[in-house]
């Protein structure tokens, strides 16, 4: 563990990436604190009004301070795409390994069941299960997780079966180790290189699956500013605001690319076949 | 010389190339018009749902009534009528009047159309309620099972329009015979509708030669459409939008006051809401005039907006008053205790959903206003409002009517808010009010009508069964070209005989 850090340390495109993207996700989750007004205040006399000092992006339909709201909606955004992420890394990994050190029956119907599941793509499937939880950030958020946690269990699965019959688990069992302690001190550390790298690069693609389903009405919903639900608010001042259509369009664009860029890299570097 | 010679043929044969262009070009000057419309439906049968109204908006049906820019009943193809009694009405038909097949109008082919469209249709059924339809002569008396006097504003609406029944449904759906200025020569379903003149057209030669009209579902694209010259009109497009081209050269934009309202539907069997007072302490706290700006419309505290020209200036306004509506709550035995910023009463915290299945800054702005009163609301976003209403499974349901939809108010009050009424979702009940407008019935003198109306209107102010928001206006925006365009606060109504292109 500790030389793949320090390899990751040495990698300095690595190293400005991974600070951007602190920085820039730090900046949003942050943002509650910076929004200059009250996102959520109307004033209907600034409906779409140009920037001004109060007001330094301008005014959407509602006459709310669009910076505030841009600020908070990328808070917004990704705060349940952390959450999203996690969630299904910590689900997938969990049941992936267990099902590999289980064995057995339960291996083989619950690697079925994954076959199954993930022949359905996924959208439709969270379209699905959206309309089963409803709509709201929160449960699309549900939604999201329902369906995403399969891929992080198939490749936990796939790795724990690469050594799961190699000496050192071996040894451990002949010592009496329990599978808990299994779990924790022997799996868990040869996994988690291969989840994070698959946590980072699904960072984007979560965000966009979040501002998809908000833009579509399902996700964010109104006066919660989230990026995706602005994107459609927008949309109908695309020739009068185009910031309101801009500025999110570009934030998601922005982080997905940063968060895309850090995935790929951590893969290079990563890369057993890649020397020390 | 030769050189010369044959320098000036050169010549000579360029300009006259030139000149067969601009006769080529004369030849095309016959007037055609693009129009983007924001609604098509699959088949032209009038008397299919609301298909009625995509043919009236392209002038390719006509019914026996029509009302004009002024919201006033105007006789089209029935030029006179009178009551004969408080159940039946003698209808005479406009003579001289032919289909478009060159076949003349006759009363039996009246009766066959409307029967037609009372068959088919139910809307028809419950705003005619007919007993008999018989002929005589060149009149047509129409029997009603009770009183009805609104029947002949009813009979405008499209779906009443008249046409010639002796084709069969398939090619009625295609594009119905009808005796309108324009006459369709092709159709796409859902897409688009080829017209041309009607050469029969009893009210002189009508302002085009030729006419498409496709659908444009949005609303930017059909902004868009008539910025890049693709369309001549641009049907109900929005206020941002309609700002491109305002004052602009080459373009006008029509801003025309509709009888068109967004309201929301207050579930009176909600243990908060049957109470009359907190009914009245939401409306004051909704501010409408701040809505009214962020959407282009006209503030509405009444059933009906000032176009439908039912007592709008003699009627309260609903004037802003948060404060007024805290102190009602309060009265009402609501208050703040645990800090919050949401009323309590009786440990229930006052928390409601507003459901709306159209993005507009309507609902957000309504949600606004009653969180400054300390009432919690959220927003449910659904495709279709209208399900959850007939289940009566709604707060506050956000939608929006043409409230004087003929010209009339009598559907509206009836369906709306009498007792046990078919649109009645909020389970409003006032005997008083359901006397009232059952007097619609029978009185047919339209001043006395409207009067009616007007006293419906201030008892529904008082008990406040729905909260009446903003009247949006109809933006309509048009080349410079295009002549003629009239202001019709019908929504139906758009292109007429008169509409040109110079």
């Amino acid at each position: 563990m500790s030389i793949w850090l320090i390899r990751l340390w040495r990698d300095m495109p690595l190293r400005t990436l991974f600070f951007l993207n602190v920085l820039a996700a730090g900046f949003f989750l942050l943002a509650p604190f910076l929004a200059p007004n009250d996102p959520l205040e109307v004033h209907a006399d600034l409906a779409l009004a140009a920037p001004s000092t109060l007001y330094p992006l301008g005014n959407d339909a509602l006459g709310r301070c669009f910076l505030s709201r841009l600020l908070a909606g990328g808070s917004g955004s990704l705060f349940f795409t952390f959450f999203i992420v996690l969630a299904v890394a910590f689900l997938g990994m969990g049941l992936g390994m267990t099902a590999a050190l289980v064995g057995g029956r339960i291996e083989f119907l619950f690697m079925r069941f994954l076959d199954v599941a993930l022949s359905v793509p996924t959208m439709a499937l969270t379209l699905v299960m959206v309309a089963v939880f409803g709509n709201g950030l929160t449960t699309t958020a549900l939604a999201i997780i329902s369906v995403s946690w399969l891929v992080y269990a198939r490749t936990s699965h796939a790795v724990v079966l690469g050594f799961r019959e190699s000496g050192f688990v071996q040894q451990a069992r002949m010592g009496g180790v329990g599978r808990g302690r299994i779990l924790s001190h022997y799996v868990l550390p040869n996994v988690l290189p291969h989840i994070i790298i698959l946590m980072t690069q699904d960072f984007g693609d979560k965000l966009l699956m979040l501002s998809t389903l908000s833009l579509l009405g399902l996700g964010a919903q109104p006066p919660t500013p989230e990026w995706g639900f602005m994107l459609s608010e927008g949309k109908a001042y695309l020739e009068r605001a185009p910031l309101l259509l801009i500025a999110p369009g570009f934030l998601i664009f922005f982080h997905v690319v940063l968060f895309n860029l850090l995935g790929d890299r951590l893969q290079d570097v990563l890369d057993p076949k890649r020397g020390i | 010389m030769r050189k010369r010679f044959l320098l000036l043929a050169g010549l000579l044969l360029t300009l006259s190339l030139l000149f067969a262009g601009c006769g080529g070009n004369s030849a095309k000057t016959e007037k055609h018009l693009n129009v983007a419309l924001f609604w098509l439906d699959k088949n032209l049968d009038p008397a299919d749902g609301w298909n009625g109204w995509d043919l009236s908006r392209v002038a390719a049906a006509e019914s026996l009534t029509t009302i004009d820019e002024n919201m006033k009943l105007t006789p089209l193809l029935a030029d006179k009528w009178e009551a004969v009694d408080d159940r039946t009405w003698r209808i005479h038909i406009r003579q001289g009047v032919k289909f478009s097949n060159g076949k003349g109008l006759t009363p039996e082919d009246v009766k066959k159309s409307i029967e037609r469209a009372v068959q088919k249709n139910k809307r028809a059924a419950e705003s005619s309620k007919f007993e008999s339809i018989t002929v005589d002569g060149e009149d047509i008396l129409f029997r009603t099972t009770a009183p009805y006097a609104s029947l002949m504003y009813n009979l405008s609406e499209p779906l009443f329009s008249i046409i010639d029944t002796s084709a069969s449904d398939e090619e009625i759906g295609k594009g119905p015979v009808t005796t309108a200025p324009y006459v369709v020569t092709g159709y796409v379903p859902g897409e688009s509708i080829e017209l041309k003149a009607n050469e029969n057209y009893w009210g002189g030669k009508p302002g085009l030669a030729t006419m498409t009209a496709k659908l444009v579902k949005d609303d930017n694209t059909r902004a868009m459409a008539l910025q890049s010259g693709d369309t001549d009109i641009a049907q109900n497009i929005d206020a941002a939008s309609a700002d491109l081209f305002r004052d602009k050269s080459g373009y006008q934009v029509l801003d025309i006051p509709s009888t068109r309202l967004e309201f929301a539907v207050m579930n009176t069997a909600h243990p908060f809401l049957s109470i009359p007072n907190v009914r009245k302490a939401l409306s004051l706290a909704v501010d409408r005039e701040a809505m009214a700006k962020t959407y282009h419309g006209d503030a509405c505290g009444t059933a009906f907006p000032k176009a439908a020209g039912m007592g709008f200036d003699e009627l309260d306004k609903q004037s802003y008053n948060p404060e007024e509506a805290k102190r009602i709550l309060a009265q009402e035995g609501f208050a703040d205790t645990d800090g919050d910023g949401i009323l309590e009463k009786d440990g229930k915290p006052f928390a409601i959903t507003i459901q709306f299945f159209k993005r507009t800054t309507v609902p957000e702005m309504l949600q606004s206003d009653l969180q400054k009163i300390g009432v919690k609301a959220d927003l449910v976003f659904l495709e279709d409002t209208l399900e959850n209403r007939k289940l009566g499974k709604f707060d506050l349901s956000n939608t929006n009517y043409l409230t004087a939809m003929t010209g009339d108010s009598q559907r509206f009050l009836t369906a709306n808010f009498a007792t046990g009424g078919s649109d009645n979702y909020g389970k409003y009940s006032n005997p008083r009010y359901d006397a009232l407008v059952a007097r619609l019935d029978t009185v047919s003198d339209p001043e006395e009508r409207r009067q009616i109306s007007i006293d419906a209107q201030k008892i529904l102010l008082e008990d406040n069964p729905y909260l009446f928001l903003v009247s949006p206006k109809i933006l309509i925006g048009a080349k410079d070209s295009v002549k003629n365009l009239k202001k019709y606060p019908l929504d139906y109504y758009l292109i007429d005989k008169d509409t040109t292109v110079e």
